[in-house]
């Protein structure tokens, strides 16, 4: 009990801290929701908190509550002027908010408790039993497990110990989360501490439907909200301590900040929002860095377009690549001086030859596409769902901002397709086991578009 | 008019169907597969008894007994389970601070009737296939 009550404490203390980290970027200009900025504040909190952890092993620092909570103090002194004014803002809008005075229809409701039962379900799933499927066990609670036994980074974890392990080049934000919570908590309760899963399910789940409510009713949004939130394999890997849900949460608040800004380029602290939460995909797991390249690319092609744009868009570009530079440089300089490389893709490979020979690859591809796409045990019906929301609403699918929302997953879908290519495992082996998975990180921009292009050709 | 009925005909019996197969999936999950019988054997466990319940019961009884034997930082080989499989893992996992090397301090065999090699001596065991030997120099 006395675990669980400091768990809480410590997620409480993270949140609080992303707030204040949020607080900053935002200054006086808001442009969240209180719930979304709860759920922003929890993944950036638990990034920031994790990153600090990383710098102690330039420090030698051990990992004691006080050296890695100190440090916040400052910056949340410094974020509380801001904090307090964009509070008051926040509390005061809904009663002014015409649009939520109306009383939720039938549906909403049923709608609304399908949500709630899913994700109370996620936390049951999660905390029935203690982190045991293979990649969760095998790559990141381990790594946690001998952080939190050695209290510090072992002098030698980079080129020696974490080599034991498989994919000693994996993004530590997880697992030194998980090594935050055992110090906290004051033990290894490797039950108690998948608590992080479901909560990023609920951060997910939160920034969906306030996203898609900032364009459509309630109950458009809680419809949407409730497709996303019901996909079995997004549920699954909400409890098994996988980092493809940490993921796709980072992944998708950039997508969206990105996009909202796209839509009013005035909200430049969404942008900054974007390039932060896009450096935090890539310290989660390694496919985020090529979520922030389509995201500076994304908004290169737009500065691009925009015309009398093209100087300042690029200067933006430029900064939301430094940014992003800047958030992964700690870990990408450690992997550079341990000389660990990624075990599956070589980069070496990708040249215009050696993709023309990988072409054959194209065929189990598309097979292991159609495969998902017909996939209910694992996606429902969302697939098929989301091509005839597409196929209805292809007059708008393609404009405006959502042309840029097509280009973002034209581009993710291209890099996925490319990975298997340069890839030196083996495709068949290789798809079976990753394409369930990484559909999972851009699933929930699918759902954004689709709840996008529905709104205006459906009516619900 | 028509075109915008017809559509929101369609979305509606998808939207059926996905409450169909939602409620049907979970149904399954829970009753056919059993995850219900697993939540209720789970739920009254402590910790301990929960991650031998994940790990099987007769591994983990093994993990347990290694992890009174070995010292923390010992270096063991494990014999008898597959390469990379999801138990090996667990074994790691679960034997840390104790490090998997080979030709290890101690060897301990799983499901095999091992020969005792000439340079150890078997410190301990749980039944005939599962034993742990110990290097003869090792303190």
């Amino acid at each position: 009990m006395t675990e669980l009550a400091r768990l809480i404490a410590s997620i409480a203390i993270i949140t609080v801290i992303g707030w204040a980290v949020l607080s900053i970027i935002l200054s006086r200009r808001g442009g969240f929701s209180l719930a979304e900025e709860l759920a922003v504040s929890y993944g950036l909190g638990l990034g920031f908190i994790t990153l600090e952890m990383l710098c102690f092993y330039f420090l030698k620092l051990p990992f004691k509550a006080a050296y890695i909570l100190s440090p916040w103090l400052v910056v949340i002194a410094m974020a509380l002027p801001a904090a307090k004014n964009r509070l008051d803002s926040v509390l005061a809008a809904p009663k002014s908010a015409k649009r939520d005075s109306k009383k939720p229809g039938g549906l909403a409701v049923f709608l609304l408790a399908a949500i709630c039962a899913e994700t109370f379900y996620a936390f049951f799933r999660a905390l029935i039993k203690p982190l045991e499927s293979y990649d969760a066990i095998a790559i990141y609670a381990i790594k946690a497990k001998i952080l939190y036994f050695a209290r510090a980074f072992p002098a030698d974890f980079f080129t020696s110990t974490i080599q034991l392990f498989p994919h000693p080049d994996y993004p530590l934000n997880i697992p030194l989360a998980e090594t935050f919570f055992y110090n906290m908590m004051g033990a290894w309760n490797d039950q108690l501490v998948k608590l992080i899963f479901p909560l990023y399910f609920v951060a997910l789940i939160v920034m969906c439907y306030s996203s898609i409510r900032r364009f459509a009713s309630r109950t458009h949004a809680l419809l949407f909200t409730f497709f996303l939130s019901s996909i079995p394999q997004l549920t699954a890997y909400a409890t098994n301590g996988y980092l493809d849900l940490p993921l796709a949460f980072y992944y998708f608040t950039s997508a969206v900040c990105l996009f909202r800004w796209l839509e009013d380029r005035g909200q430049t602290q969404l942008l900054l929002v974007s390039a932060v939460m896009a450096g935090l995909a890539g310290w989660t797991k390694n496919e985020g860095m090529m979520f922030c390249v389509v995201n500076i690319a994304v908004l290169a092609v737009y500065s691009l377009q925009v015309k009398g744009y093209r100087l300042q868009g690029m200067k933006q570009a430029a900064i939301y690549t430094g940014i992003t530079v800047v958030i992964l440089a700690p870990w990408l300089f450690i992997k550079k001086a341990a000389g660990i490389e990624n075990s599956e893709i070589i980069l070496a490979n990708l040249n215009p030859a050696n993709l023309f020979r990988q072409l054959w690859k194209i065929k189990p591809i598309l097979y292991e596409f159609q495969k998902q796409f017909f996939g209910p045990k694992k996606w429902n019906i969302f697939w098929p769902l989301a091509l005839f929301i597409l196929a209805a609403g292809y007059k708008v699918a393609f404009k405006g901002v959502r042309k840029y929302i097509a280009l973002s997953l034209a581009l993710t879908i291209c890099g996925y397709v490319t990975f298997y290519m340069i890839s030196k495992v083996d495709v068949h082996f290789f798809l079976s086991t990753t394409w369930s998975r990484f559909l999972l990180h851009f699933l929930p921009v699918v759902v954004y578009w689709i709840a996008l292009v529905a709104k205006d050709e459906v009516e619900i | 008019m028509d075109r915008l009925n017809a559509l929101k005909r369609i979305f509606a019996a998808f939207f059926a169907a996905w409450v169909v197969l939602w409620l049907m999936f979970a149904g399954r999950e829970l009753f056919v597969k059993g995850a219900a019988r697993d939540y209720a054997e789970l739920l009254p466990r402590p910790l301990e008894s929960k991650r031998a319940h994940v790990t099987g019961e007769r591994l983990y009884k093994f993990l347990a007994f290694a992890r009174e034997v070995m010292p923390e930082g010992a270096s063991y080989e494990l014999v008898g389970l597959e390469e990379g499989s999801l138990d090996k893992r667990r074994a790691a996992y679960y034997l840390y601070p104790r490090v998997e090397k080979d030709k290890g301090d101690f060897i301990l065999v799983y499901n095999k009737d091992a020969a005792l090699r000439g340079k150890y001596d078997e410190i301990g065991n749980i039944d005939a296939s599962r034993h742990i030997l110990k290097k003869k120099d090792t303190p």
